[in-house]
Protein backbone atom coordinates (compact mmCIF):
# COMPACT_ATOMS: atom_id res chain seq x y z
CA UNK A 1 0.00 0.00 0.00
CA UNK A 2 1.14 3.30 -1.50
CA UNK A 3 -0.72 6.71 -0.28
CA UNK A 4 0.31 10.36 -1.05
CA UNK A 5 -1.30 13.10 0.60
CA UNK A 6 -1.35 16.97 0.87
CA UNK A 7 -1.90 18.58 4.36
CA UNK A 8 -2.05 22.46 5.26
CA UNK A 9 -0.14 22.91 8.00
CA UNK A 10 -1.30 25.25 11.47
CA UNK A 11 0.80 26.45 14.06
CA UNK A 12 4.12 27.14 14.29
CA UNK A 13 5.65 24.00 16.18
CA UNK A 14 7.94 23.44 13.22
CA UNK A 15 9.43 26.65 12.76
CA UNK A 16 11.33 27.28 11.06
CA UNK A 17 11.41 24.13 9.44
CA UNK A 18 7.70 23.86 8.54
CA UNK A 19 5.75 27.05 8.64
CA UNK A 20 2.56 27.87 9.51
CA UNK A 21 0.16 27.78 6.83
CA UNK A 22 2.59 26.00 4.63
CA UNK A 23 1.55 23.16 2.65
CA UNK A 24 3.17 19.63 3.01
CA UNK A 25 3.56 16.58 0.85
CA UNK A 26 3.84 13.22 3.04
CA UNK A 27 3.64 9.49 1.82
CA UNK A 28 2.85 6.28 3.81
CA UNK A 29 3.84 2.60 2.75
CA UNK A 30 4.07 -0.41 4.58
CA UNK A 31 7.51 -0.49 3.95
CA UNK A 32 8.19 3.21 5.37
CA UNK A 33 11.25 3.66 7.35
CA UNK A 34 11.04 5.57 10.87
CA UNK A 35 14.01 7.75 11.19
CA UNK A 36 15.35 9.44 13.93
CA UNK A 37 15.31 13.30 12.95
CA UNK A 38 12.87 12.48 9.79
CA UNK A 39 9.44 14.58 9.85
CA UNK A 40 6.16 12.06 10.45
CA UNK A 41 2.63 12.80 10.69
CA UNK A 42 0.58 11.28 13.27
CA UNK A 43 -2.56 10.42 14.52
CA UNK A 44 -3.23 11.14 17.85
CA UNK A 45 -5.67 10.38 20.48
CA UNK A 46 -6.12 14.16 22.06
CA UNK A 47 -4.43 16.04 19.02
CA UNK A 48 -5.56 14.92 16.51
CA UNK A 49 -3.70 14.88 13.14
CA UNK A 50 -0.09 16.55 13.88
CA UNK A 51 3.29 16.69 12.56
CA UNK A 52 6.52 16.20 14.66
CA UNK A 53 10.02 15.27 14.44
CA UNK A 54 11.27 11.59 15.34
CA UNK A 55 13.28 11.74 18.53
CA UNK A 56 13.82 7.75 19.14
CA UNK A 57 11.98 4.72 19.69
CA UNK A 58 12.36 3.37 22.84
CA UNK A 59 12.96 -0.05 24.41
CA UNK A 60 9.23 -1.18 24.12
CA UNK A 61 9.06 -0.14 20.41
CA UNK A 62 7.30 2.70 20.73
CA UNK A 63 8.54 6.33 19.12
CA UNK A 64 9.05 9.66 20.61
CA UNK A 65 8.32 12.81 18.92
CA UNK A 66 9.05 16.51 19.22
CA UNK A 67 8.29 19.53 17.57
CA UNK A 68 11.34 21.90 16.23
CA UNK A 69 10.15 25.26 18.27
CA UNK A 70 10.70 26.04 21.76
CA UNK A 71 7.11 26.29 22.38
CA UNK A 72 6.11 22.65 20.40
CA UNK A 73 3.93 20.62 23.21
CA UNK A 74 6.79 18.82 24.47
CA UNK A 75 7.45 15.16 24.14
CA UNK A 76 6.05 13.84 27.11
CA UNK A 77 3.13 15.30 26.56
CA UNK A 78 2.76 13.74 23.01
CA UNK A 79 3.59 10.56 24.79
CA UNK A 80 4.49 7.20 23.39
CA UNK A 81 3.05 6.48 19.78
CA UNK A 82 2.54 3.49 18.12
CA UNK A 83 3.67 2.50 14.36
CA UNK A 84 0.36 2.04 13.51
CA UNK A 85 -0.30 5.89 14.85
CA UNK A 86 2.54 7.39 11.92
CA UNK A 87 0.46 7.75 9.41
CA UNK A 88 2.98 9.08 6.89
CA UNK A 89 6.30 10.79 6.63
CA UNK A 90 6.73 14.26 5.40
CA UNK A 91 8.77 14.52 1.64
CA UNK A 92 8.73 18.49 1.47
CA UNK A 93 6.76 21.50 2.16
CA UNK A 94 5.96 24.77 0.61
CA UNK A 95 5.60 28.19 2.21
CA UNK A 96 3.89 31.47 1.53
CA UNK A 97 6.76 32.12 -0.14
CA UNK A 98 7.07 29.14 -2.60
CA UNK A 99 9.71 27.74 -0.57
CA UNK A 100 10.40 24.36 -1.09
CA UNK A 101 12.23 22.31 1.67
CA UNK A 102 12.98 18.21 1.16
CA UNK A 103 12.82 16.76 4.40
CA UNK B 1 3.20 30.03 -7.54
CA UNK B 2 3.17 26.71 -6.59
CA UNK B 3 1.90 28.04 -3.30
CA UNK B 4 -0.91 29.88 -4.90
CA UNK B 5 -1.96 26.73 -7.24
CA UNK B 6 -2.34 24.61 -3.71
CA UNK B 7 -4.14 27.32 -2.07
CA UNK B 8 -6.57 27.47 -4.69
CA UNK B 9 -6.72 23.44 -4.68
CA UNK B 10 -7.07 23.45 -0.88
CA UNK B 11 -10.19 25.75 -1.81
CA UNK B 12 -11.92 23.75 -3.80
CA UNK B 13 -10.91 20.28 -2.18
CA UNK B 14 -9.80 20.86 1.45
CA UNK B 15 -6.80 19.69 2.19
CA UNK B 16 -6.93 18.05 5.64
CA UNK B 17 -5.14 20.41 8.43
CA UNK B 18 -2.13 19.04 10.11
CA UNK B 19 -1.63 20.66 13.53
CA UNK B 20 2.12 21.53 14.50
CA UNK B 21 0.93 21.81 18.20
CA UNK B 22 2.11 24.11 20.55
CA UNK B 23 1.82 24.42 24.51
CA UNK B 24 1.49 28.11 23.80
CA UNK B 25 -1.10 29.15 21.69
CA UNK B 26 0.48 30.26 18.49
CA UNK B 27 0.90 34.01 18.00
CA UNK B 28 -0.49 34.88 21.65
CA UNK B 29 3.08 36.52 22.57
CA UNK B 30 2.56 39.38 25.62
CA UNK B 31 5.32 41.12 27.68
CA UNK B 32 3.05 41.59 30.23
CA UNK B 33 4.18 38.45 31.88
CA UNK B 34 7.97 39.25 32.09
CA UNK B 35 6.79 43.43 33.46
CA UNK B 36 4.57 41.21 36.26
CA UNK B 37 7.39 38.85 37.31
CA UNK B 38 9.76 41.89 37.08
CA UNK B 39 7.29 43.81 39.84
CA UNK B 40 6.99 40.36 41.61
CA UNK B 41 11.19 40.44 42.31
CA UNK B 42 11.46 44.23 43.42
CA UNK B 43 8.47 43.61 45.67
CA UNK B 44 9.65 40.32 47.31
CA UNK B 45 12.90 42.68 47.82
CA UNK B 46 11.77 45.48 49.21
CA UNK B 47 9.73 42.94 51.68
CA UNK B 48 12.97 41.24 52.06
CA UNK B 49 15.04 44.37 53.23
CA UNK B 50 12.05 45.35 55.62
CA UNK B 51 12.58 41.98 57.30
CA UNK B 52 16.33 42.12 57.18
CA UNK B 53 16.28 45.78 58.90
CA UNK B 54 14.64 43.47 61.74
CA UNK B 55 16.95 43.23 65.05
CA UNK B 56 14.92 40.59 66.43
CA UNK B 57 13.57 37.87 63.75
CA UNK B 58 11.06 35.14 64.86
CA UNK B 59 10.37 31.76 63.13
CA UNK B 60 7.72 32.97 61.05
CA UNK B 61 10.54 35.95 60.09
CA UNK B 62 12.66 33.07 58.71
CA UNK B 63 9.97 31.12 57.24
CA UNK B 64 8.56 34.33 55.92
CA UNK B 65 12.01 35.19 54.33
CA UNK B 66 12.73 31.51 52.99
CA UNK B 67 9.41 32.01 51.31
CA UNK B 68 10.21 35.49 49.81
CA UNK B 69 13.75 34.14 48.92
CA UNK B 70 12.13 31.47 46.63
CA UNK B 71 9.10 33.61 45.18
CA UNK B 72 12.03 35.89 44.02
CA UNK B 73 13.97 33.14 42.45
CA UNK B 74 10.76 31.36 41.04
CA UNK B 75 9.72 35.08 39.22
CA UNK B 76 13.64 35.03 37.91
CA UNK B 77 13.12 31.89 36.54
CA UNK B 78 9.84 33.28 34.72
CA UNK B 79 11.54 36.22 33.44
CA UNK B 80 14.17 34.12 31.41
CA UNK B 81 11.43 32.05 30.12
CA UNK B 82 8.95 34.29 28.77
CA UNK B 83 11.88 36.61 27.34
CA UNK B 84 13.15 33.39 25.71
CA UNK B 85 10.10 32.58 24.44
CA UNK B 86 8.99 35.75 22.78
CA UNK B 87 12.65 36.33 21.32
CA UNK B 88 13.33 32.92 19.75
CA UNK B 89 9.91 32.27 18.76
CA UNK B 90 7.97 35.87 17.84
CA UNK B 91 10.88 37.96 17.19
CA UNK B 92 12.11 36.77 13.07
CA UNK B 93 14.05 38.61 10.85
CA UNK B 94 11.64 41.70 9.98
CA UNK B 95 11.45 42.46 13.75
CA UNK B 96 15.04 42.05 14.37
CA UNK B 97 16.22 44.21 11.26
CA UNK B 98 14.09 47.39 12.92
CA UNK B 99 15.59 46.95 16.12
CA UNK B 100 19.19 45.75 16.08
CA UNK B 101 19.83 46.22 19.24
CA UNK B 102 16.87 43.24 20.72
CA UNK B 103 19.65 40.61 20.46
CA UNK B 104 21.85 42.73 23.23
CA UNK B 105 18.98 43.62 25.06
CA UNK B 106 18.15 40.42 25.71
CA UNK B 107 21.28 39.17 26.52
CA UNK B 108 21.37 42.67 29.18
CA UNK B 109 17.83 41.07 30.84
CA UNK B 110 19.40 37.50 31.51
CA UNK B 111 22.31 38.80 33.01
CA UNK B 112 20.50 41.35 35.11
CA UNK B 113 17.74 38.69 36.28
CA UNK B 114 20.72 36.32 36.88
CA UNK B 115 22.13 39.56 39.18
CA UNK B 116 18.24 39.98 41.17
CA UNK B 117 18.34 36.29 41.49
CA UNK B 118 21.60 36.19 43.61
CA UNK B 119 21.29 39.08 45.75
CA UNK B 120 18.77 40.88 47.68
CA UNK B 121 19.47 43.93 45.41
CA UNK B 122 17.03 46.44 44.58
CA UNK B 123 19.03 48.69 42.06
CA UNK B 124 19.09 45.32 39.94
CA UNK B 125 15.95 44.57 40.91
CA UNK B 126 14.98 48.39 38.67
CA UNK B 127 17.33 47.95 36.12
CA UNK B 128 15.61 44.96 35.08
CA UNK B 129 12.52 46.73 35.16
CA UNK B 130 13.72 49.31 32.95
CA UNK B 131 15.30 46.98 30.57
CA UNK B 132 11.88 44.69 30.04
CA UNK B 133 9.79 48.02 29.88
CA UNK B 134 11.91 48.67 26.62
CA UNK B 135 11.51 45.19 25.45
CA UNK B 136 7.75 45.75 26.13
CA UNK B 137 8.50 48.57 23.91
CA UNK B 138 10.29 47.16 21.32
CA UNK B 139 7.45 44.19 21.21
CA UNK B 140 4.55 46.74 20.75
CA UNK B 141 6.37 48.91 18.14
CA UNK B 142 6.97 45.67 16.00
CA UNK B 143 2.96 45.16 16.17
CA UNK B 144 2.02 48.42 15.57
CA UNK B 145 0.45 49.54 18.75
CA UNK B 146 1.70 52.69 20.52
CA UNK B 147 2.30 52.45 24.11
CA UNK B 148 1.92 55.28 27.19
CA UNK B 149 3.92 54.53 30.55
CA UNK B 150 2.06 54.97 33.76
CA UNK B 151 2.67 53.52 37.79
CA UNK B 152 1.50 50.26 38.37
CA UNK B 153 -1.44 50.53 40.48
CA UNK B 154 -0.13 48.10 43.11
CA UNK B 155 3.06 48.06 45.12
CA UNK B 156 6.14 48.64 44.15
CA UNK B 157 4.37 51.55 41.90
CA UNK B 158 6.81 51.67 39.22
CA UNK B 159 6.25 52.96 36.27
CA UNK B 160 5.78 50.46 33.40
CA UNK B 161 5.40 50.53 29.96
CA UNK B 162 1.92 49.76 29.01
CA UNK B 163 0.48 49.27 24.74
CA UNK B 164 -2.61 51.52 24.17
CA UNK B 165 -5.11 48.66 22.97
CA UNK B 166 -7.68 51.94 22.43
CA UNK B 167 -5.89 53.58 19.94
CA UNK B 168 -4.80 50.84 17.66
Amino acid sequence: MFKLSIDKIAGDSMSPAITDGSYVISYFSIKMKLLPKKVYKLSHPQFGSIIKRLSFKDKDGNFWFEGDSKSSTSGKKIGAITKEQITGRIYLAIDSNNRIKFF
Amino acid sequence: MLYKILANIDKNLTFNVSQAHCDIPCKIYDPIEIQVAVLTIIRTTDLLMELNDKDEKTPNDNAQFSRLVAQKEEHGIKVKEAVRVIWGDYFKAPQLEKFPETHELVHKIMLTTSKAKQNIDRDASTELLALVNRFAEIFWDTKGVAVYRANCPYPPALEVVYPDLKGS
